[in-house]
């Protein structure tokens, strides 16, 4: 496994270290910059949170005592930097111009609306609706339990719901 | 009307598609990296400074004190012997000289 291969290296020297840390960050960075760009809907706040992420990461490899686990712990590092960061003015981004199912009208409607909801409700809409996570993966990546991601997936649908009709 | 969340799924979409543009951050050169060598750095070597500069202003200022302290002579300060040699008293610094007794400004402004 190539996660295993790259976290047997941390630890022993810093410059294995940062040997190590870079493959990782080149591996992680692309899928966590487009979960924190699901979180924020900005893509400057989703680069901030990336860059935020894996500092945090480098800095608490030490903590990582499960290997098998180290994408569920860089994700919720992820998840709470991206959580943190406050989303810049609505304007389109260039790849949601291009996407065929979304008018450009819509793109910037649904970053006003993402705007209106709570960090905690964007989050869990991101790993539920654009990871597509289990409960249990939600719950982890939250800090939740498992038994009421279910209650809180369901009222943040609803809240994006209201405050899609609101923004119309 | 279109439920909102398939806009959401659409958005969503659209993210898996998007790149980041910035540099991969170098462990050794990270902000907060580069931020803490350098606090720690300028701690090291302006501390026996600040610590230095903070010895030196107490005993200067315990030193002046010591300098203005009364002399023995009645109790009074340097201030207030030079107050007698000028033949004045302390009131007089605070509310400036005295106008003859019985005669105000606005009376002597009339006349």
């Amino acid at each position: 496994m190539e996660e295993l291969a790259i976290w047997s290296a941390v630890g022993q020297t810093q410059w294995a270290r940062s040997a190590s840390f870079e493959a990782l960050a080149t591996e992680w960075r692309l899928w966590g910059y487009r979960l924190a760009l699901k979180i924020t809907g900005c893509p400057e706040a989703a680069e901030d949170a990336i860059q935020d992420a894996l500092v945090r990461a480098y800095r608490s490899a030490h903590q990582l005592h499960d290997l098998q686990a180290a994408s569920a712990w860089f994700r919720r590092i992820v998840v709470r930097c991206a959580m943190d960061q406050h989303p810049g003015p609505v304007s389109a981004f260039s790849e949601a111009a291009q996407q065929p199912s979304l008018l450009l009208e819509d793109a910037l409607q649904v970053r006003r609306t993402m705007g209106r909801l709570r960090p905690d409700q964007r989050a869990i809409l991101a790993l539920a609706v654009g990871e597509g996570l289990s409960y249990e993966e939600i719950g982890r990546a939250l800090g939740v339990p498992t038994g009421t991601v279910g209650s809180r997936l369901h009222a943040a649908k609803e809240a994006f719901r209201l405050a899609w009709g609101s923004e119309r | 009307m279109k439920d909102p969340i398939e806009k959401l799924e659409a958005f969503y979409e659209a993210c898996d598609n998007a790149n980041p543009t910035r540099m991969l951050p170098d462990p050794a050169l990270m902000p907060r990296v580069v931020l803490r060598k350098v606090l720690g750095l300028a701690f090291a070597a302006l501390g026996p400074v600040l610590v230095g500069g903070a010895l030196a202003l107490v005993l200067l200022t315990v030193g002046s004190t010591m300098l203005d302290a009364p002399r023995g002579d009645g109790g009074s300060s340097r201030l207030e012997r030079q107050l007698k040699q000028a033949g004045l008293e302390r009131e007089d610094l605070l509310v400036g000289p005295k106008l003859p007794q019985g005669r105000t400004e606005a009376k002597s402004w009339r006349a």
